[in-house]
């Protein structure tokens, strides 16, 4: 196990880094190189990465995310994954290029810098535990392509504003498809979060007797709810701005972002 | 006609390629505005061989200057008329000669069109032409040129490649629409003006699948023939903002001095993303309006920004066509100089004629015989005058000319 560990840890970086390669490729010189190669190189690393949570998570016998650098492995795996199947169903490879390199640096930085074996944590061993911290991880896993797709959404509708007909408005696919998956995405992150926030709450109050809203990460979660909780209104009544889904979608990935900084500070500092 | 620039031929024009929207739409000359010029071309100059041309992409009037070459006073009389207060020279163009004929050609072949290789420049010609022959008899001269034009577009069309699945400004402009909104399939579209643009964009978004379909004009009557055609709804202006608020896409291809579609309309419309394309010119779409959340904003000029790919695409096929212009100007080229002998045929005729019928009096040959020997007579001093007139111009002295015409820049001031 240590020794297939030990291999994949630097092996699946290395599979990251070629599947982003085939798409920078596709994305400079299409017929360079077949059209499903580069999501064939993705599934690859997919299966690599899978084969690696797969031997920590049989090393320490519970999920492999007890600290943060396995659960950013873990973000990059689900971003990824999430990525890949929206690119089969909707054979819309373009936005490749622009999604990937986000996992492919939260693997780097957890292979390079994370412990290289996994730790057990009793506290994260429990039934409870794992129903809290799948949806919420995925939930973050969604709410990074969703933030990803708002940047692509904003940056093409600027440049179309501004009448910028160049590379990005040639390869990006429309607005429309842009909007569709920004917003898909926000809804399955809203849904997990808020699966996550439920599960979270019933742990704490067995534990602490209730929630505690002034931790940071927990008031992050709630105000990020509160942000996604708009457009998914405003999207029943039928007169939601995707702009402004965009919008939320990327001011959630920066708190996210913040949240995931403001942790890795704290596991560092002990 | 001579290469030089005191050839019978003038083109005075402004084009996509030399004035941006704002300066076109400022000349653009509606109906009306092609009648007065044209009567005062005739009054005020002496001008009747004129035919004018005015799309949203260029304002052109062609003129066959009879007798000696257009005094130089005169030119900037005419020009001023033409395109009052622009300087000369700045954004406009002007061709004579083998120069003119060399871009009424490259025009008719869709080398000078915004999207290479698009056909509607060739209706556009032609309707220009028959509009100026029903005002006033264009001459010889602008009947052969145009009348060679049109044939050489439809060859360039049929015979090359840089037709094949050509792309009109209106395809352009649903693939723009494409880009904001999606598919178009259950979209909502809505077209401003019912003329022969709006109709042909009308048909594209059908094409594409557009769910409704209206069109409003302001003349009532043709919106509704061109909605029975695209099987969509009719209206007049009074319904415009109404059915502004339905649409998804916005095409404005109606001739007009002020925009119908204005800031404060649109800015009462419900929130959801709406792209507006404005065909027209002057502009029937205020531009300012794509300062509002969701709202995108194209006019003529954003169409030809992003065709420059296909065209890129399309130049490849432009050095056949080039091919095609040069023999079609020679031959225009040696029409036209054997025209000129047509003083000289008339007398041969006649003196053939005295000939024979002197013979069949005299009794020297029979009736029959006399009238077969003189046709054969006639038609070899014919084919003989034709050789003369085509090797009066060699093919590599027009390629030459041609060379140098594209050296310069084609439209460009």
């Amino acid at each position: 196990m240590t020794h297939a560990n030990d291999t994949l840890i630097v092996f699946v970086p290395m599979a990251y880094l070629v599947a982003l390669g085939a798409y920078l490729v596709r994305k400079r010189a299409p017929e360079a190189l077949d059209a499903r190669t580069p999501l064939l190189a993705t599934g690859l690393a997919l299966v690599l990465h899978g084969a690696l949570l797969g031997v920590r998570f049989a090393m320490i016998g519970q999920l492999p995310w007890t600290n943060v650098f396995d659960v950013l492995s873990a973000l990059a795996f689900l971003m990824t994954l999430t990525y890949a199947l929206v690119e089969a169903a909707s054979r819309v490879a373009a936005t490749g290029p622009d999604l990937l390199p986000m996992p492919f640096l939260l693997v780097v930085y957890a292979c390079a810098f994370g412990p290289h074996e996994p730790l057990g944590n009793p506290v994260t061993h429990t039934s409870r535990f794992v129903l809290h911290t799948v949806p919420a991880v995925s939930a973050v896993a969604a709410l990074l392509v969703s933030g990803l797709y708002g940047v692509l959404y904003l940056r093409l509708a600027k440049a179309i504003k501004r009448k910028d007909f160049g590379p990005l408005f040639q390869r990006l696919p429309n607005l429309e498809i842009l909007a569709r998956m920004n917003f898909w995405a926000a809804t399955i992150g809203f849904l997990l979060v808020t699966l996550g926030i439920f599960v979270g709450a019933i742990i704490a109050g067995d534990i602490s007797g209730g929630v505690d809203v002034t931790n940071p990460k927990i008031a992050m979660t709630y105000l990020v709810w509160t942000l996604l909780l708009v457009p998914m209104i405003g999207k029943l009544t039928g007169r939601w701005p995707d702009r402004a889904t965009a919008r939320i979608s990327v001011i959630t990935v920066g708190l996210i972002v913040a949240s995931i900084l403001t942790a890795t500070v704290m596991f560092l500092l002990g | 006609m001579t290469p030089e620039s005191s050839g019978s031929l003038l083109v005075l024009g402004i084009g996509h390629r030399s004035a941006d929207v704002e300066l076109r739409e400022r000349y653009a000359l509606d109906a009306a505005a092609r009648a007065a010029l044209r009567e005062d071309l005739a009054t005020r100059f002496g001008l009747e061989r004129i035919c004018l041309l005015s799309t949203c992409n260029r304002t052109e009037v062609c003129l066959h200057l009879e007798g000696e070459a257009i005094e130089e006073e005169a030119l900037i009389a005419l020009h001023e008329r033409v395109f009052p207060g622009l300087p000369r020279g700045r954004s406009s163009y002007e061709y004579r000669g083998w120069d003119a004929a060399i871009h009424l050609f490259r025009l008719a072949a869709g080398l000078d069109s915004m999207v290479v290789g698009e056909t509607e420049i060739l209706g556009q010609i032609r309707d220009a032409f028959d509009e100026s022959a029903l005002a006033t008899d264009p001459g010889r001269l602008l009947r052969d040129l145009f009348r060679q034009a049109l044939t050489l577009g439809k060859r360039v069309r049929t015979e090359t490649e840089l037709g094949r699945g050509s792309l009109s400004v209106a395809a352009v402009a649903v693939k723009l629409a494409r880009k904001v909104v999606g598919e178009l399939e259950g979209k909502r579209a809505l077209v401003v003006g019912a003329g022969e643009t709006g109709v042909l964009v009308g048909r594209h978004l059908v094409a594409a699948g557009v769910r409704d379909i209206a069109i409003v004009n302001r003349t009532r009557e043709r919106a509704e023939e061109a909605a029975r055609e695209l099987g969509g709804r009719a209206g007049g202006l009074d319904a415009l903002a109404a059915e502004l608020d339905l649409a998804d896409v916005v095409v404005g291809c109606v001739e007009r001095e002020e925009p119908l579609v204005t800031l404060p309309l649109v800015r009462g419309l419900h929130n959801r993303t709406r792209v507006f394309i404005d065909l027209s010119v002057p502009r029937s779409i205020d531009p300012r309006i794509g300062e509002l959340g969701g709202v995108f904003a194209l006019d003529i000029d954003d169409i030809a920004h992003l065709v420059e790919a296909t065209v890129a695409e399309r130049m490849r096929q432009v050095g056949e066509v080039d091919a095609l212009v040069v023999a079609e100007v020679h031959k225009f080229l040696a029409l036209q100089a054997f025209a000129g002998l047509t003083p000289l045929v008339v007398r041969l005729r006649e003196a053939f004629a005295e000939t024979r019928d002197e013979a069949v009096s005299e009794g020297a040959v029979e009736t029959g015989p006399a009238e077969m020997l003189t046709k054969r007579l006639l038609g070899a001093a014919m084919q003989a005058l034709k050789d003369a007139s085509r090797g009066r111009y060699r093919q590599d002295e027009v390629a030459m000319a041609y060379e140098t015409f594209l050296r310069r820049g084609n439209d460009q001031p």
